[in-house]
């Protein structure tokens, strides 16, 4: 039996054991390219890559010179750029920022506007109308002037904002996302007979709100989460690449596409714009891939009810 | 004494629109071990009723008045500890749809032991042997099998036995049955209502069977209240009810149960016209608009729950009660094939 024939009858055994359809190969590609790079990006010092701190001034002078084919040697497997970085080392390094950003903007925003949500759409009453004219109104505010002001604020006087300010700054502004997508799935689910149900066994609101109605909405909840992640990547770009990004050091994708801007840079050395481009591409593609997947699959628990 | 007492309740919602009486001033008694059966139409009042006495319902926009004593102790009065072992301990409540009562991404397993470690403060192995045990008694098949499903792998007469299992967890003196078979093929309602009966006679338990199908209370209660726009209309020992109805909307009820005796093709009964708005009910009876004997008066004046003379346990509600006779006259008057 070759191989081949190996993963065709383990595939038939999960369909036969299971009633649900299989993943799919571009889900199980997607989730590959996430976590190779996250652990490359971890791992990046300890890679048998240039480090970041060590440019080849050599092959960067070629390059600034329009010679940028020959930059991808045996060392430099993505080629550098005009001042002789490593663009894989930088990609890669760059990643650890993009998603720690991406992550952790979501994570805060669902830290409070999740709980915020869930609270007001059991309440309901006036916490619930105070909250979400607040929300509204920060909503109304168009997002990108209201991050230029935020990000000139914070940075003044230091040339841009450290990765703790910037996330700070991002999750506030997806606070009020967060806590329309969880107070919707409150509501619907505050409203179903087994709430009542728990309540008619003595179970308190507490109770209620942590055993009974959060697991029915941190399904939905992760499922959107993933597409808001990736979304933030692109914002983060967006915010780097004007310049109201992360301080002069830090290395992440939209600082990689900053340094690869202007006409003149695109035509002589096209990969310094295009390696961040592929990895940001990649990474937000496959977000979005995976948290479609999970929502299909919760359409169908959904459907089963 | 009495097990449950209900005293002048009285429950109205706010709503924009203006207050929905949707419960106006019912009183009963039920004894340990009995079982009543609060009937009536949708949008009559029972389902609000059994949720008014265990208050169930949200406190936002609901007015609730009167007097709900269980075990001699006025519910509302009781302090925090005291009125936690009411629910579940001492009452517990199984509702019409299976499909939504029980939480869809928690296990069964779970959704069993919750209330006997919440109430009993049970290890977690020990409640769920309880748990096996309870499915077991329930008919459930290879119970420890299923302590580890979803909701959703079962079908709906298998839900509402767990529904049933859960409810019986802890051992309560008194369980609301709110149109328990209502969701469920005909088929189905029967082994349901028949494992009802079963549990509440091994374990001396009084229940409340609260339905829309006189035929689901008719062999299976000892006391039943007609409920009607939020009123209760007629009151009476079941034989009693069945044998000298004398509520006109009792009769109407009875009549509109399909009969097997009926030739094929007979028209179904039904009372014509719709319930009353709640909002603004009429100022008279309630059922008069609808009512085939409603006069003038009717429509004036609200009758007093009143006891048939020389019987205390029958009350009705009505300015012209029916009668065998009135009854028979009807039936005969009655076009053919109408």
């Amino acid at each position: 039996m070759n191989a081949a024939d190996g993963v065709v009858a383990v595939k038939a055994e999960v369909a036969a054991s299971s009633p649900r359809k299989p993943w799919g190969v571009p889900f199980w590609l997607a989730a590959a390219w996430l976590v190779v790079l996250t652990l490359a990006s971890i791992f990046s010092p300890v890679l048998p890559i240039r480090k970041t701190d060590n440019p080849d001034f050599l092959l960067g002078a070629a390059v600034g010179a329009g010679d940028w084919t020959s930059s991808f040697t045996r060392n430099h497997l993505l080629g550098v750029d005009d001042s002789g970085n490593d663009l894989l080392a930088y990609a890669l390094k760059g990643a650890r920022v993009s998603l720690m950003v991406g992550f952790g903007t979501v994570f805060l925003a669902f830290l409070v506007g999740g709980w915020a949500g869930m609270l007001a759409g059991y309440f309901r009453g006036r916490l619930d109308s105070i909250l979400v004219f607040g929300t509204n109104a920060i909503l109304s505010i168009p997002p990108l002037l209201f991050l230029l002001l935020l990000v000139s604020v914070l940075s003044a006087g230091s040339g841009g904002v450290s990765l703790w300010k910037f996330i700070a700054t991002l999750g506030s502004l997806s606070i009020p996302i967060t806590f329309r997508v969880v107070r919707a799935a409150t509501l619907q689910q505050a409203s179903r007979e087994y709430v009542v149900a728990a309540r008619s066994m003595g179970a308190k609101t507490r109770r209620v709100l942590v055993r009974e109605i959060l697991p029915n909405v941190i399904k939905p909840a992760l499922a959107y989460s993933l597409v808001a992640v990736g979304s933030v990547m692109v914002i983060e770009g967006g915010l780097s690449f004007l310049g109201a990004g992360l301080s002069g050091s830090t290395i992440s994708w939209g600082k990689m596409l900053q340094i690869g801007a202007g006409l003149s840079k695109l035509k002589a050395a096209p990969n310094t714009t295009f390696v961040p481009a592929a990895f940001l591409f990649l990474t937000v593609l496959s977000l979005n891939f995976i948290g479609d997947k999970f929502r299909e699959r919760l359409e169908v628990k959904q459907g089963n009810i | 004494m009495a097990l449950l007492e209900v005293r002048d309740l009285v429950t109205h919602f706010k709503t924009d629109r203006g207050v929905v009486q949707a419960v106006n001033g019912v009183s009963f008694t039920l004894d340990e071990g009995r079982t009543l059966g609060v009937v009536g139409e949708s949008g009559s009042g029972k389902s609000v009723l059994s949720r008014s006495i265990m208050n169930l319902l949200p406190k936002r926009g609901v007015i609730r008045q009167g007097e709900v004593i269980f075990d001699g102790r006025e519910t509302s009065k009781l302090d925090a500890k005291d009125s936690r072992k009411l629910y579940g301990v001492g009452m517990a409540m199984i509702f019409q749809d299976p499909m939504t009562s029980l939480n869809p991404v928690v296990k069964i397993g779970r959704q069993l032991t919750e209330g006997l470690q919440l109430h009993f403060g049970v290890d977690r192995k020990f409640a769920m042997e309880t748990a096996e045990e309870l499915l077991r008694s329930v008919g459930i098949p290879e119970p420890a099998k299923r302590l580890n499903q979803y909701p959703f792998e079962m079908s709906g007469g298998m839900r509402q036995r767990i529904v049933i299992a859960i409810a019986l967890a802890c051992g309560p003196k008194l369980l609301f049955a709110d149109e328990p078979t209502t969701a469920l093929d005909v088929t189905v309602q029967k082994t349901i209502l028949n494992l009802l009966a079963q549990q509440q006679q091994e374990r001396q338990m009084a229940m409340v069977l609260v339905t829309h199908d006189l035929g689901v209370v008719a062999g299976r209660t000892d006391e039943i209240i007609v409920m009607y726009a939020g009123q209760a209309v007629e009151m009476a020992p079941t034989d009693k009810l069945f044998t000298d109805m004398k509520h006109p909307y009792t009769e109407a009820l009875f009549r509109s149960i399909p009969k097997l005796s009926d030739p094929s093709h007979t028209r179904l009964e039904s009372i014509p016209g719709r319930p009353p708005n709640l909002i603004n009910p009429p100022s008279g009876c309630r059922f008069a608009p609808r009512c085939v004997y409603a006069d003038a008066k009717c429509h004036a004046e609200l009758p007093p729950l009143t006891p048939v003379p020389g019987e205390p346990d029958h009350l009705f509600r009505c300015w012209h009660p029916v009668s065998i006779n009135t009854h028979k006259l009807v039936s005969a008057a009655a076009p053919e094939g109408n």
